[in-house]
């Protein structure tokens, strides 16, 4: 009996660990399909912002559920009209991507802290140019001294180079090249594992698309 | 055996078929109010959902048994649930409570205007201070478009709801500072000594100032100085009136940077060129060395350095108004001032935060500045005059000198909910010099006066933030200053407050007491004197939806104890003002053009200084207003910004009119003013270039700040000669080229990329 329920709960506690490991793909994917799908709308992506810092608060040694909260946040920053309300959102994204910073570094990390502080340009763009956009361009400096082939440096940059006069040395011009450098590396960007970042590729596209 | 292998199974079964459960709700505010987007998760588990537009959630969850569920919301305090799921569907509703934030909450308007780029609802940017035209790069001049200011330029400081110039007082990093104008020339008004550039944060408080600052009867100009800059950076400018560059590095590890500056100013070129209507012997030459260190110390210190070496010297002959009552060609005399100006300026600072919400900020700084002025009248033949009418004041050397010592100490403690406690003390050493001689080509020298002032100065302070909700907001405050040169000490009490309104609306009130010492030359001539006090009480409505802003402002202050000088200097003045202020700022209604309105109305009198009566005084118009535009088209990188000004006309004392009855009742005509600058970007090299042209008073409307008279009646007329002040030219334009590179490598690297 004794053996029974030793080898029943040796049986249970492997099936509850591998149950875990696999919940958690299966919920990340569940939720990167949801953030996939999610509506050009700030909610939708508070959603998803919400279902990855609910994985993220139990899976405290993963960095990728709150990489993507940040992610997210960012993108509900993105398509927010209460431009007050901005600067809230992306203290949160920074937050998570602080504490992704504690233990992991890596040019996904440093292509979304980039893109954090290039959106806080839009809350005023005359006053906050300047810094955040020096800022973010820093950050994809480092992110491409750790891998030149992230297809996300490119797409970033070209942003940037789209938003800003061409009298600052941005312009449609600037921006065409690096958005179509983006979209071949795009080409040949393969993630290291299915939960890795892939976003991107079809902004870029389109915004090649807008450049020509 | 079999037995308990059924019973696993069936238990497992069971397990299975009670396994989901749906849990459901609505989350509200405390009011009542939906709340969308609000993360309700289950504890330890992925579960959970996000309320919906109608504040409604649901999920469901395989989870068993007691469980915590969770709602959290950015701004409102998160709510746990200890709640038992057994398989029926369950029902949670949450009523979370707003936390008090820095976003949400009201901030105290009363009184002040606030320019900066960090902080939520500034009525300007940093960046408004030099583009406002009409401001010629000039803090002071920009504030000049704000409600509650006078349009006086022919005078010393900013002059603010019935206060004298020397009622304002500026402050760089929460200390003191003394000179804060340039040397200058009667009648002919004084630019600021600080660049606009070096400050990311402006604070105009037209009254009702917090109980840290003090000694300022009307007005404080509050000033905070840059941090780190972002990278290393050489300016280079050439202009119509000068000429200087800068170099601004930041070390490799972005925690240090050093800055050095050198800027020359000649309007020699400027004046050969445009003639102005008094002679200028030496036209305003200024040699400026700027410096600033900046040290990131540890995580959350900074320590701040700024100061500069500064000389100044202005030349000029203009006609002597005394003379001219002999209404005699002959006997035209001309009046020289001369002034040599050496000023010396460094502000030190440390701002650190520590554990469990402490925040300490330490201010050092050290002044000294000294004047040397020559007043002579002169005959046609250019020498001093022997004339007899104008005897022991034919050529005058005097000589003021001022050191200041300050040092302030401010320690704060956050409490929950955005309370704070502030406490500290402050004191300035303060050293004056006066030495008044009349010179003499073939006479000795008579010395007039040789004082020497000695304040030691110190004062205490305590304030509090309360909040109440994130809608109702106080400040008590209260300030205790002690001057060893009165032998007197003051208590001043400041209670301010905030109710914020639904949607974009808020009301503010503020009270204060205000105590000042009485000015230099007063005090030089009697010790004896109390400080001055004024009493402010200032209603506010603002109502700031997205890019607009309307301000409603009224205001009550009494003066009491001001100097009175007929005769030996004492506090018997006193007065009143009273005013309502509009200011209306909007960037959306005309596409690409954002504009400002201000506009002022004030009621004020005064018996102090000369007068003889409770009156209007010389630098009080009652109306006075501005527009202000700015217009920027990216496209071509051009931008133009326009000023005008007007302010009716301002009484001035009509010698010829001395009876009570008639005391300064004449007035000025009214004063209009039109500025308008053109700014073209251009990248010329990899250098960011800035091209400025500015015109003040294109039209060349008449203006005039009021009149002279003779002090003799020379020729027995029974009237004295009267001559007008005004500007020395109708018109001043201004064109300049600022150029500046950023010298930092990731820079380059950046630039490449693009």
């Amino acid at each position: 009996m004794k053996k029974l329920i030793l080898s029943l709960s040796l049986c249970l506690i492997t099936f509850i660990g591998f149950s875990q490991s696999e919940n958690y793909v299966k919920g990340m994917k569940g939720m990167l399909v949801r953030l996939e799908a999610a509506q050009m709308n700030p909610l939708s992506y508070q959603e998803a912002a919400n279902g990855f810092s609910r994985i993220a608060a139990a899976e405290t040694k993963e960095w990728l559920p709150k990489y993507y909260a940040a992610y997210s946040l960012i993108m509900q920053a993105l398509f927010t009209k209460e431009k007050e309300t901005i600067d809230p959102i992306l203290d949160r994204a920074d937050n998570y991507l602080s504490e992704i910073s504690e233990s992991v570094s890596n040019d996904e990390v440093m292509c979304l802290q980039a893109f954090s502080k290039s959106t806080r340009i839009g809350v005023d763009p005359m006053n906050r140019g300047m810094k955040f956009g020096g800022e973010s361009a820093k950050y994809l400096a480092q992110a491409k001294a750790m891998n030149p082939n992230n297809p996300r440096i490119y797409f970033l940059q070209g942003q940037s180079a789209f938003y800003t006069p061409e009298q600052f040395g941005g312009g449609k011009k600037v921006a065409l090249g690096l958005f179509q450098t983006s979209v071949d590396k795009f080409g040949s960007f393969k993630p290291k594992s299915e939960l890795m970042p892939t976003w991107g590729k079809e902004a870029a596209v389109k915004m090649l698309e807008e450049c020509k | 055996m079999k037995q308990i292998q059924l019973a696993v199974l069936l238990i497992f079964i069971g397990m299975l078929v009670n396994a989901q459960t749906k849990v459901s709700g609505i989350v509200t505010d405390t009011k009542g109010e939906t709340l969308i987007g609000v993360n309700i998760s289950l504890l330890n588990s992925y579960d959970g959902a996000t309320s919906k537009l109608n504040g409604d959630y649901s999920f469901e969850t395989f989870e068993q048994d007691s469980v915590t569920l969770k709602a959290s919301y950015t701004g409102y305090s998160t709510q746990e649930k200890r709640v038992k799921l057994e398989g029926k569907e369950l029902i949670v509703n949450f009523e979370l409570k707003e936390k008090v934030s820095d976003l949400k909450a009201v901030v105290i308007s009363a009184g002040s205007f606030e320019a900066s780029d960090e902080k939520k609802g500034t009525v300007l940017k940093a960046l408004d201070i030099v583009t406002t035209a009409g401001s010629s790069g000039d803090t002071y001049g920009a504030l000049k478009t704000l409600p509650g200011t006078q349009q006086t330029n022919d005078r010393e400081g900013l002059f603010v709801r019935g206060g004298t110039g020397a009622e304002t007082q500026t402050f760089i990093d929460g200390t003191w500072v003394k000179n804060a104008f340039s040397a200058s020339i009667p009648d002919l008004g004084a630019r600021g000594r600080f660049n606009p550039f070096i400050f990311k944060g402006t604070v105009f408080s037209a009254g009702g100032y917090s109980a840290l600052y003090g000694q300022a009867l009307s007005s404080a100009v509050i000033l905070e100085t840059i941090d780190l800059p972002e990278r290393s950076s050489a300016n280079f400018n050439l202009s119509s009136v000068g000429i200087g560059g800068s170099i601004q590095t930041l070390s490799k590890n972005k925690k240090e940077s050093f800055g050095v500056g050198y800027n020359y100013v000649n309007l020699t070129p400027y004046f050969a060129l445009i003639k102005q209507n008094i002679d200028y012997k030496t036209a305003p030459t200024v040699h400026q060395i700027d410096l600033n260190y900046r040290a990131k110390i540890s995580q959350s210190g900074i320590i701040k350095f700024y100061g500069y070496l500064n000389n100044t010297k202005i030349n000029i002959e203009r006609a002597n108004v005394d003379s001219r009552d002999y209404d005699n060609p002959k006997f035209e005399y001309n009046d020289e001032f001369s002034v040599k100006n050496n000023n010396v300026y460094g502000n030190l600072s440390y701002k650190d935060y520590f554990k469990k919400g402490w925040k300490l900020n330490i201010g050092l700084s050290a002044s000294y500045n000294h004047d040397d002025i020559n007043t002579k009248v002169l005959n046609e033949s250019n020498q001093v005059v022997s004339d007899s009418n104008f005897a022991n004041r034919n050529w005058l050397n005097i000589e003021n000198g001022n050191s200041q010592i300050t040092t302030k100490l401010v320690i704060e403690k956050s409490l929950n909910n955005l309370n704070a406690i502030r406490f500290g003390a402050e004191y300035i050493y303060g050293g004056d010099h006066n030495f008044v001689q009349l010179k003499s080509d073939s006479l000795q020298s008579i010395t007039f006066t040789d004082k020497r002032l000695v304040d030691n100065f110190t004062s205490l302070f305590a304030e509090t933030d309360i909040y109440i909700t994130n809608e109702i907001a106080g400040k008590v405050g209260v300030r205790g200053e002690y001057s060893s040169l009165l032998n007197q000490f003051n208590i001043a009490p400041r209670v301010s407050a905030a109710y914020k309104l639904k949607r974009a609306g808020q009301f503010s009130i503020a009270y204060g007491m205000f105590y000042q010492k009485p000015e230099q030359r007063y005090l030089l001539q009697n010790q004896n004197l109390q400080y001055m006090r004024a009493d402010h009480y200032i209603i506010n409505y603002q109502y700031q939806p997205k890019d607009r802003l309307l301000r409603l402002e009224a205001y009550y202050k009494n003066y009491d104890q001001l100097i009175k000088s007929n005769g030996i200097p004492n506090n018997n003045g006193l007065g009143y003002a009273r005013g309502i202020e509009l200011f209306y700022r909007d960037k959306k209604s005309i596409k690409g053009i954002d504009f400002w309105i201000s506009y002022s109305f004030i009621d004020s009198k005064r018996d102090f200084s000369n007068y003889i009566k409770l009156v209007q005084p010389d630098f009080v118009a009652n109306h006075v207003g501005s527009f202000v535009f700015k217009k920027f088209w990216t496209k071509y990188m051009f931008g133009i910004n326009g000023t005008y000004t007007y302010s009716s006309g301002r009484p001035y004392i009509n010698a010829n009119k001395l009876e009570s009855s008639n005391f300064m009742s004449d007035r000025t005509i009214d004063y209009h003013n039109f500025s308008i600058s053109a700014n073209y970007l251009k990248t010329i090299k990899k250098a960011f270039t800035v091209f400025v042209l500015s015109i003040n008073n294109p039209f060349g409307f008449k203006q005039v700040y009021g009149n002279n008279f003779a002090s003799k009646d020379l020729n027995g007329d029974g009237l004295l000669y009267k001559q007008a002040i005004t500007p020395t030219a109708r018109q001043f334009v201004f064109i300049g080229m600022f150029m500046s590179w950023g010298i930092d490598r990731t820079q380059e690297a950046i630039d490449g990329n693009l």
